[in-house]
């Protein structure tokens, strides 16, 4: 009983540090936000359009709430945004927080394809390069990846499209209308985190490959192939899902470059289409679920890692 | 290896092939239309919250308005048939009859009361169009029931121009779903009307009860915000229509079996002079070389397609244009001598808040920066967000000593529009100048076109001999073509009842 | 890593080969890093004075040759939109990225060490409030702030600098931290604890020349991504104004010209691509070098 209670008491502390983690970060977070936006000066002005006369700015000020004093507009800030509530967008003039949740599956998807192609160029050329076959194209193959690293994401992309979207027709590159409108975004964005992982994998697996179990597995006369795959990859896979864990908050980045270049209708285009357009509603609400999203995505990937790799466990409580 | 990726995508500029692939799924249905928009309208089709561009690219398939202005500049008849004047401030205007909204409604002179009340008095915190659009309009009254009185508080001899900018809406509809759900399933007598308006992309289908009836089954306007995706788009022959694409596009489009057409935008391109205290830009000389400093001729021939030079503040469709009157001729000694005699013989630095929406602006802007640099004038571009900017051109608070400006002269086609961000009678102006000021106040109140002529005659040569700018050029719209005919625009406004698919 | 840690404190050999990447099997390769780099170091100094007239080269236009193609009269690279000539302002515009870089990278390193060695030589809860701070930071999507902030605040060398320097501290309190401890351990440094040496005294002489080593291969690395990140942000249109030949502003550039002049693309994607490889090679010789050292302290 005593365990139980126990058992319950830890869970609950865990939960509350991980909502405390959360809120704090949502803070901060928004606090910035709060403040970066009244340093541009008189939101009203903006807000006014065409008309400039004072009446009119007064009228505005009024309707949002603009003449109250500071720290008034800051409390009632932090109370809508605790409902998720960024008002309404000055752009479009619809909910700033429903204009970006529409948006938000296809910044998911993106994500999750980038992702898998990610996993699917690297980890097969990881493996090979890890092992010891075909040493001149391994050698080849390594200068290329080691270049491709430096190679930022965009500069990629601006060639894929050049290749295969304006001289050959493959790919379309407007938004994601069409059915294979998703491969080229993909493949961009797995382009950002895909050379690194691969030689991080091909270390991993060239190290592997000297364990003891390894060893014994080429002594009872195992092929070659058969050591890599069944005994040094699944190891080395462990010592780089940590760095497949970061690299799942770096897609961020990827994907709004990846989404302004290819026109896709993400979140991240959203983004800078709003910084541009000065319209801080829908800054805000990206800002915060964006923060809220990698936050949960970093919280899944560390748990998920923990229980494939009980040793990381270990080592984070010491 | 990368090299080799490289030199592959960059050697070679063949043909692009022609492959004549039917357009992909969405636009299955035969007879519609696809057009890339640069930008749908922010507020839908909320009439009180929005004019303009980008709102008038869309709203004429759907919405009709109570005139036009043709490519000539002269007010032409649209939803009315002719106006009287019953005094200086009083209008009768003559409605067409048989026209219906989509819904079946009638549009009639208690249509348009409605309209001017709601969009005037009406729904709102603010009016934003009448401010800018109606803002001398008191009021509406119905005679009969297709003639509308309007009084203006003051004479107002544009007003016909104004109305070619107002919609009406049908009352009881209006009234049903109420102005935000209106915006978003609009009604109008147009040639077509909405069926769905998305993110990004707006769907319209015939109007049955259209007076104007199209030739297509429907338009589906798509946004594509980069003007790059935009060319690809129709280069990959999935949009019909691509509107605002850059001259540099002109060859390589053509080439490649798209009409590239240009359209007169009725905005001309300057470089605002804002005098401050102790500036260089005190000066009249200086403001005159910095005129003569630049080369227009290879600006407009290289970078713009062959754009027409401004001459004057305005462009050549407004009223009171004068075409006698020649551009500044391309001087760089006559400008560094005006430099020398103003006190300045080894130039000075300037601040230029620039707007560059696209790469051609860009290149203009730095070709003009690069030809002051010539004569020792060192220029900093800016750049600054078009909020921000249009922010600044309210409140007259710029950073720098100059800003860049394509003012239009639409929907008006008057000097009008441009001058009431230059007059002195504004809170901040960039710099005053009170005798133009004064003349261009007392001609808005004009009612006799000739002496209204006359006043704008004079005003333009003090304007020569006084810069308030640096003149540029005018705008032309760049838009590619295929598989339509008939794309017929008048001042930006394209006559989507006529459009048809080849 | 932490495989190849292990193994060496179980005595277990591992042979030079293995334990180091593939790469390193070049023997000529530190002779060509050297020579990169200093190249390089050279082009940012010539950039950065003005040495060679290199400004007015690059920024000598003729309208009529517009977006020439690479080797047309004498144009290497080419011509931009306005008849520059595209090599000339390639290295011309060398300064921006890099000082823009480099001033976000010291000021994420200033950041980064200070926090660290507070965390270091302070109670603890100091170290905690410091690594509460760490994941607070690494958890901000980062180029989202930065694009809000450069954004907001206005487009500027200084505010680019810091919207990126102010997310990428992190790494180096992580390693000042770690390695920080490791020193503050060491016996002497307990002996002069002991004698009442003031903490200063010890940070200043003890534990920064003993963390130099891997600070130098973390600021090696936090660079690279630091040059992608600055090009990153002035390629969406927030970093230097207009006409300023920054490599990230050129590729947008040359983006918008892409179907016409597809090889403006060359330029600045090669230099971009140049500098950030040859930093991370440089990165990565350090670490060979500080493995190196640590390998022969331990043994």
């Amino acid at each position: 009983m005593a365990a139980f209670v126990d058992r319950g008491l830890s869970v609950l502390k865990s939960t509350g540090l991980l909502s405390l983690q959360l809120v704090s970060l949502l803070l901060v977070t928004v606090t910035l936000l709060f403040f970066l936006v009244r340093l541009t000066g008189d939101p009203a002005v903006v807000l006014s359009g065409e008309s400039g006369d004072l009446d009119a700015l007064a009228l505005l000020r009024t309707k949002y709430g603009l003449d109250q004093p500071l720290y008034v507009q800051y409390f009632s800030f932090l109370a809508n945004a605790a409902q998720l509530d960024f008002g309404v967008s000055w752009v479009e003039g619809r909910d700033a927080i429903a204009i970006v949740w529409q948006r938000i599956p296809s910044t998911l998807f993106l994500a999750a394809t980038g992702m898998a192609m990610n996993l699917a160029i690297s980890i097969p050329l990881g493996t090979f390069l890890g092992t010891q076959l075909a040493p001149r194209m391994r050698k080849a193959l390594d200068v290329f990846i080691f270049v491709m690293q430096g190679v930022p994401g965009y500069v990629v992309a601006l060639f894929l499209i050049q290749l295969l979207v304006v001289k050959y027709h493959f790919f379309p590159s407007v938004g994601n209308e069409s059915g294979l409108s998703w491969v080229l975004p993909s493949l961009t964005v797995a382009s950002f985190l895909a050379p690194k992982l691969a030689r991080v994998i091909a270390v991993n697996v060239s190290e592997a490959m000297q364990e003891d179990y390894v060893v014994m597995a080429r002594a009872q006369g195992a092929r070659y192939s058969t050591q890599v795959i069944r005994h040094a990859f699944p190891n080395a896979i462990l010592g780089a899902t940590a760095l497949i864990g970061t690299q799942v908050a770096g897609l961020v980045n990827g994907i709004i470059i990846t989404e302004t270049i290819f026109g896709w209708p993400g979140v991240g285009r959203l983004l800078l289409d709003s910084v541009l357009l000065l319209d801080f509603p829908v800054v805000q609400a990206v800002v915060v679920l964006t923060t809220i999203m990698v936050f949960m995505v970093n919280w899944g990937t560390d748990r998920v890692i923990e229980i494939i790799d009980p040793r990381l466990k270990r080592e984070a409580r010491a | 290896m990368l090299l080799s990726v490289l030199l592959l995508g960059a050697c070679d500029r063949d043909q692009v092939q022609v492959d004549g692939a039917p357009l992909p799924a969405g636009s299955s249905e035969p007879r519609i239309a696809r057009v890339a928009m640069r930008r749908l309208p922010p507020a839908f089709a909320d009439i009180a919250a929005h004019s303009g561009q980008p709102s008038i690219d869309i709203w004429p398939a759907f919405f009709d308005a109570l005139t036009f202005i043709d490519n000539e500049g002269q007010t032409q008849p649209w939803l009315t048939t002719g106006w009287t004047l019953v005094d200086d401030r009083t209008w009768h205007f003559k409605l067409r009859e048989g026209v219906k909204f989509s819904n079946g409604e009638p549009f009639d002179a208690r249509a348009v009361q409605s309209s001017v009340d709601n969009v005037l008095f009406g729904y709102g915190a603010t009016n934003l169009v009448r401010n800018s659009l109606l803002p001398t309009v008191a009021g509406a009254r119905i005679v009969d029931s297709h003639t509308i009185e309007i009084t203006t508080y003051a004479p107002d001899p544009l007003l016909p121009r104004r109305l070619a900018q107002f919609y009406p809406l049908p009352p009881e509809y209006f009234a049903k779903v109420g102005p935000r759900e209106f915006a978003r399933k609009p009604v109008g007598t147009g040639p077509f009307m909405v069926t769905d308006w998305g993110v990004g992309i707006v769907r319209t289908r015939v109007n049955p009860h259209a007076w104007n009836p199209p030739r297509l089954a429907g338009v589906d306007f798509v946004e594509i915000p980069d003007m790059t995706a935009r060319r690809q788009a129709i280069e990959s022959r999935q949009v019909h229509i691509a509107q605002y694409l850059s001259p540099d596009d002109i060859v390589d489009l053509g080439a490649a079996g798209i009409r590239m057409i240009q359209v007169a935008e009725p905005r001309s391109r300057l470089m605002v002079f804002i005098v401050k205290e102790g500036s260089p830009l005190k000066s009249v000389l200086v403001r005159r070389a910095l005129n003569h400093a630049v080369n227009r001729k290879d600006i407009v021939k290289y970078l713009l397609a062959d754009a027409p030079i401004s001459t004057q503040l305005g462009i050549r469709a407004m009223e009171g244009f004068d075409p006698r009157i020649e551009p500044v001729t391309y001087d760089p000694a006559l400008a560094r001598r005006l430099l020398a005699q103003a006190g300045y013989p080894k130039g000075f630095k300037l601040d230029v808040d620039t707007l560059a929406s696209t790469n051609t602006d860009r290149l203009v802007f730095e070709a003009v920066a690069a030809d002051l640099q010539d004569i020792g004038v060192e220029v900093t571009l800016n750049t600054v967000e078009f909020e921000r900017w249009r922010a600044n051109l309210l409140t007259g608070n710029w950073k720098g000593d100059m800003y860049t400006w394509a003012t239009g002269i639409g929907p008006l086609f008057d000097i009008s529009r441009i001058w009431q961000y230059l007059s002195c009678d504004r809170a901040k102006p960039p710099f005053c100048q009170r005798e133009v000021s004064d003349l261009i106040n007392a001609r808005s109140v004009e009612m006799d076109p000739q002496r209204r002529a006359q006043m704008m005659a004079t005003a333009n040569q003090m304007l020569l001999d006084d810069p308030p700018a640096i003149l540029l050029h005018e705008l032309m719209a760049v838009t590619g073509l295929i598989g339509v005919k008939d794309y017929d625009v008048q001042n930006l406004i394209v006559r989507w009842d006529r459009l048809d698919l080849e | 890593m932490s495989q190849v840690r292990d193994a060496a404190a179980n005595g277990r050999a591992i042979a030079p080969a293995v334990a180091r990447r593939p790469i390193a099997e070049w023997p000529w390769r530190r002779i060509i890093i050297v020579v990169a780099g200093v190249l390089t170091a050279l082009l940012v100094l010539a950039s950065v004075s003005g040495w060679g007239g290199l400004d007015e080269l690059a920024s000598r236009r003729d309208l009529s040759r517009r977006l020439l193609p690479p080797g047309a009269e004498g144009h290497l690279l080419g011509t931009d939109g306005l008849g520059r000539d595209t090599l000339m302002r390639l290295l011309a515009g060398t300064r921006y990225t890099f000082i823009i870089a480099a001033l976000a990278t010291l000021i994420a390193g200033s950041i980064g060490i200070g926090l660290g060695l507070l965390a270091v030589v302070g109670p603890a809860w100091v170290r905690a409030l410091v690594g509460r701070l760490v994941d607070l930071t690494i958890a901000f999507p980062s180029l989202v702030l930065a694009i809000v902030m450069v954004g907001i605040l206005g487009r500027g060398n200084l505010t680019l600098a810091i919207a990126l320097g102010v997310f990428y501290w992190p790494s180096f309190t992580r390693v000042t931290l770690a390695q920080g401890r490791g020193v503050e351990v060491l016996q002497y440094v307990s002996a002069a604890r002991l004698f009442g040496v003031s903490r200063l005294r010890i940070i200043l002489f003890h534990i920064l020349p003993g963390i130099a080593p891997t600070i130098s291969v973390v600021t090696a690395f936090q660079f690279a991504s630091l040059l992608i990140s600055t090009a990153g942000l002035s390629f969406l249109g927030l970093g230097p104004g207009l006409g300023v030949p920054e490599w990230g502003s050129m590729l947008a550039e040359a983006r918008a010209e892409m179907t016409r002049a597809p090889w403006l693309l060359i330029g600045p994607g090669l230099a971009i691509a140049w500098t950030v490889v040859l930093a991370n090679l440089i990165g990565d010789e350090l670490a060979a070098g500080t493995r190196a050292n640590r390998r022969s302290a331990d043994s």
